[in-house]
């Protein structure tokens, strides 16, 4: 049972500057916690609304805001974020029908197939985690990478189900 | 002479009318001199006494015969009471009595009529339509159990009447009994949103810490509602806690209101900073930020809203505290001054620093190990939790060299990474976590710990918005071996969680817990304990019953919905639950957590070291610092929560583990379990009817068919360290058997589903599943309900599920908060322990109600998974 931390060179983290997926608007993605999920853009131009299956998805942005609106199944989800920071990249949770933001980061499922050295450089990330008696690694991104970008990288580079992105939990609280 | 008078033919008698007569019950065994009596009197009666004969004499038909009975004895018929409040969830005994001259020898039956205003079978429900007194005896009865509704209804009466009596007796007093129900509470509920603006602005806190050049307060300030009011956010520091001097700008925003009604916000992050060439040597600070015109005052004893106050202090070299510095004490004589008072350990009926005495035993019995010097030695507990004063005067001596870890020690300044110091000085939760655990014991200070010689490490999580808790999380609790060494950790105390309705615990999470549990301690698994909430009484639209069953329930938080996890609930110095601690099937045992620490006695426990630090600078306590018994400041007599009673029932298990540390985790989980104290035994069940069906919404203590007993409230009930500890010292490891988790078994062909289920209705939709095929020396250690429910509102829905043997248990009570205005739910996975020790085979009942009107929905899927001990 190992962890390995790995710090990459800040060379590295600067190969990688796309907001990827986000640049064309939605997207969908699998999730950490095994959900399929829809990206929603951070782009900070203006995106045409996109449709993904039954979701139909559109963002817009205000001086400080960025506005999602989401249409599914007959009604409609809107969410606010800021333009910048942790919590300004979003997705779209259609089976729970709520946003969630995202961490990051993306996990990567350990196999023997795939070097998570080679993921990493993939992606540009700034660490890695290693959880070794877990069977998978939370690799750190640079900041102005999109976690949906960064796994449509590594499913192009290595295959679909190799990396998920990561959603934000939930505050703790002290009990 | 006068001749006499015409004979007047005497009257014929009036017929007595039809004459109930039940032949199957008549006859054999009947006096023959009674009998002759009884028609005697009933050819001479009057007309009106005929009547009355009428009712008694039921062989009438007999009364020709040569042979007749003996008078018969009389009966009357009583209700045990005149009237019975609805809400109590009476039984009223209604009773026949018979009088002299004999009993009947051959029994007597009276049939009832019900009549009043109050409506059988909707008000009320009687055992049986007729009262039998069995040969010989003077009385019988049957019960009328009176329905709790919360109906408006007004007062209503029930009036038993005889409708025909069988048997050798006869009617001389009242022929009914009447009682009335006097109304309970009506409970309206009203669903929909508070109205009111500004009721939807709140204050977040998202980070405070330090930074190379600055001490940051990080804030949300959140207005998700259209049209409220824009309001300031204001900023300020203070070397006086109370702000009532020199208090200083921080800053000042205008939080604009919302005129879009978005369903969620993100935004309105706002960052406060206090540089930190402004601060002075050795000085203590406060910051506060608040919305609206004027600060809330904190000091006032009522509770403030969007108010966030926090501490820290400076070192001589005018630098932010980010390290734990051993204070000078001076060495106390042997002994541990405050634990006379330590009632959870030894309860004496001590006051504990508060107003009230508790009561002698409620404790977790743990005279004998205290006694024995059982006190965790060689087995390291993990506190994950907000830090741990590794120098703490009486944590020190426990604490493994190098063994914590700080998550924020790179971004903090001053920082160690094996020093998981917290800067506020407002109170470290973990530290005070960690006293009730581990204190050190015999050191002539402050008072001892559960386990005062186990090796104690404590890692904290940081939770600002640039770090990621997940991974602190999946690296504290086993899934690291370095930085932090969580693998080599025996007991995690985990007095943490959170709500999230109707989710499950993230696939990774229960691989982190399958691992922990199959691999750390060299294989016999890591023990986790987990505080399950003290969110009793957070209801926003409360339902009548949630004071009785509570408001957020234990399974609230997915991530203690898996038997890995040892959820503990909390009880108080009375032995009775404490008032905030969730309630659920989920919770295994109870520990202790007392309750406000002034009114009633809480937890005597570490503080912050100092009297510039810890809750003692913002909890009224009557052990302040200064207290002969707390001179330096050093502890708290108020901390409480599940917070303190997982830490007490961890440092249990490393006692329990001191004794026997070949035990694998399900064998001290069954140790804990069996030898568990049942508290509060005469708690009633919570029932109610809705549209006149009767609903369990939460069991009296149940014995199950395996012999154990459970409750929503206590789990297996409170720990007993003393009778754990016997058990434990000859307990061969490994005799519960491999543990097996089944597969799912469902209903995926059941034709029966969907399942509409009536509105508002007790009643609800019940689903049957067979389980067959399992081991039959299979015995259950837990059982996961996987559940599917589309409905409008599933705050309206109780889940209940019975096992084969009959054993009932309540997984989601109606009316849990976390699920107000939820849209159903989505495969959801919810445990019971309540069947521990049963088999898992034969026919398991799933019963989903619909407990208040408006909203609707259906059963949609179930499936069952079985978590077992399977014997060679």
């Amino acid at each position: 049972m190992g962890l390995l931390t790995l710090l990459l060179s800040a060379t590295a983290a600067a190969q990688t500057t796309s907001d990827g997926a986000a640049m064309y608007g939605a997207a969908r993605v699998s999730a950490a916690a095994g959900r399929e999920v829809v990206a929603l853009s951070a782009s900070r131009a203006a995106a045409a609304p996109t449709q993904i299956g039954g979701i139909v998805a559109q963002t817009r942005e205000t001086a400080t805001q960025r506005i999602h609106v989401v249409s599914y199944e007959g009604e409609t989800y809107r969410a606010a974020t800021p333009l910048d920071g942790p919590f300004s990249r979003i997705v779209f949770d259609p089976a729970r029908r709520t946003f969630v933001p995202l961490l990051p980061s993306i996990r990567v499922e350990l196999s023997g197939d795939v070097r998570i050295e080679d993921v990493a450089a993939q992606v540009g990330a700034t660490g890695v985690t290693v959880f070794e008696s877990l069977g998978f690694a939370i690799v750190e991104l640079p900041r102005d990478a999109h976690p949906a970008d960064a796994v449509a990288r590594v499913s192009s580079a290595f295959g679909g189900g190799v990396a998920a992105v990561r959603l934000r939990g939930p505050r703790l609280e002290w009990r | 002479m006068t001749p006499p008078a015409p004979m007047t033919p005497p009257a014929p008698m009036t017929p007595p009318g039809p004459i109930p007569f039940d032949h199957s019950l008549t006859g054999a065994g009947r006096s023959p001199a009674s009998f002759r009596q009884a028609c005697a009197m009933r050819r001479n009666a009057a007309p009106a006494a005929a009547a009355a004969v009428v009712l008694g004499c039921v062989a009438v038909s007999g009364c020709e015969r040569a042979d007749r009975p003996p008078d018969p004895p009389t009966i009357s018929l009583s209700a045990s009471v005149d009237t019975v409040e609805e809400a109590g969830n009476r039984t009223v005994r209604v009773e026949v009595e018979l009088d002299a001259p004999a009993p009947a020898p051959a029994g007597v039956t009276v049939r009832l009529n019900f009549a009043g205003t109050a409506t059988r079978g909707r008000d009320y429900a009687a055992s049986a339509d007729a009262i039998v007194v069995a040969p010989n005896a003077r009385s019988g009865g049957i019960d009328i159990d009176v329905y709790r509704d919360f109906d408006a209804e007004g007062d209503e009466t029930v009036t038993a009447a005889v409708a025909r009596v069988a048997g050798h007796a006869r009617v001389d007093g009242p022929a009914s009994a009447t009682f009335t129900i006097l109304d309970g509470e009506s409970a309206a509920v009203d669903k929909a949103p508070p109205e009111g603006g500004g009721a939807d602005l709140a204050l977040l806190p998202i980070f405070f810490g330090v930074t190379d050049e600055a001490v940051a307060m990080v804030l949300a300030a959140v207005n998700s509602s259209p049209g409220g009011e824009p309001a300031r956010l204001v900023a300020e520091w203070s070397t006086d806690i109370a702000f009532l001097t020199g208090a200083r700008p921080l800053g000042e925003v205008e939080v604009p209101a919302s005129d879009d009604p978005f369903e969620f916000l993100f935004g309105g992050v706002h960052e406060f900073v206090l540089p930190l060439d402004r601060l002075e040597p050795d000085r203590s600070y406060f910051v506060r930020a608040w919305l609206g015109e004027a600060p809330p005052n904190p000091f006032a004893g009522e509770p403030v809203e969007n108010l966030f106050v926090e501490g820290f202090a400076t070192d001589a070299a005018g630098r932010v505290r980010t390290r734990c510095v051993a204070p000078a004490r001076t060495p106390g004589a042997y002994g541990d001054p405050l634990f006379a008072e330590q009632w959870h350990l030894v309860n004496t009926a001590q006051t504990a620093f508060s107003n009230r005495p508790g009561t002698a035993g409620a404790d977790l019995r743990m005279g004998g190990a205290i006694g024995a010097g059982h006190n965790g030695a060689g087995v390291k507990l993990a506190i994950v939790d907000t830090g741990l004063e590794i120098c703490h005067p009486d944590l020190a001596a426990n604490t493994a060299a190098g063994g914590s870890f700080n998550f924020t020690h790179e971004a903090t300044p001053g920082a160690l990474s094996a020093d998981p110091f917290n800067p506020s000085i407002l109170g470290d939760h973990g530290t005070s976590v960690a006293g009730v655990a581990a204190a050190v014991a015999n050191n002539g200070v402050g008072g001892r710990g559960v386990a005062p010689e186990v090796t104690l490490v404590g890692f904290n999580l940081g939770q600002g918005a640039d770090e990621d808790p997940e991974a602190a999380l999946f690296r504290s609790l086993g899934g690291s071996d370095s930085e932090p060494d969580s693998a080599s950790v025996d007991i995690f105390n985990m007095s943490f969680g959170s709500e999230l309705p109707a989710e499950n615990p993230s696939e990774d999470y229960v691989r982190l817990m399958k691992m922990g549990t199959t691999d750390l301690r060299s294989g016999r698994g890591a023990l986790y304990v987990k505080a399950a909430g003290n969110t009793f009484e957070f209801c926003n639209r409360a339902h009548s019953l949630n004071a009785e069953i509570g408001c957020v329930a234990g399974n609230a938080d997915p991530e203690q919905n898996l038997p890995y996890v040892i959820a503990v609930g909390a009880f108080n110095a009375d032995d009775v639950k404490s008032s905030y601690s969730a309630a659920a099937a989920n919770l295994w045992v109870v520990g202790p957590g007392g309750e406000d620490g002034l009114e009633r006695p809480a937890m005597i426990t570490t503080d912050q070291a100092g009297a510039g630090a810890g809750f003692g600078l913002i909890a009224e306590s009557l052990l302040p610092a200064g207290h002969p018994l707390n001179r330096d400041g050093d502890y708290v007599s108020a901390f409480g929560g599940t917070s303190s009673a997982s830490p007490a029932v961890a440092g249990a298990v490393a006692v329990v583990l001191g004794v026997n540390p070949a035990l694998t985790w399900r064998d001290v989980k069954h140790i804990l379990a069996v030898t568990a104290r049942t508290i509060d035994p005469d708690r009633a069940e919570v029932r109610a009817a809705f549209n006149g069906t009767p609903y369990v919404a939460q069991h009296a203590w149940q014995t199950n068919a395996a012999g154990h007993d459970f409750h929503n409230w206590y789990g297996f009930g409170a720990v007993d360290v003393d009778a754990a500890v016997a058990l434990a010292s000859g307990y061969a490891p490994g005799s519960l058997g491999a543990f097996v988790e089944s597969p799912w078994f469902g209903a995926d062909a059941d034709e029966t589903l969907p399942l509409a289920i009536p509105d508002a209705d007790g009643a609800g939709a019940s689903a049957v599943l067979d389980v067959t095929g399992l081991p039959e020396s299979a015995d259950i250690e837990a059982v996961m309900l996987e559940v599917a429910v589309e409905h409008t509102d599933a705050w309206d829905l109780g889940i209940t599920l019975r096992s084969p043997a009959g054993t009932d248990s309540v997984l989601n009570p109606p009316f849990n908060a976390v699920l107000e205005g939820f849209p159903g739910l989505r495969n959801w996975q919810l445990p019971s322990n309540a069947f521990y020790g049963e088999n898992p085979n034969g026919a398991w009942t799933l019963r989903v109600a619909d407990l208040a009107a408006e909203d609707t929905g259906r059963l949609t899927a179930w499936r069952l998974r079985f978590y077992y001990g399977e014997h060679p």
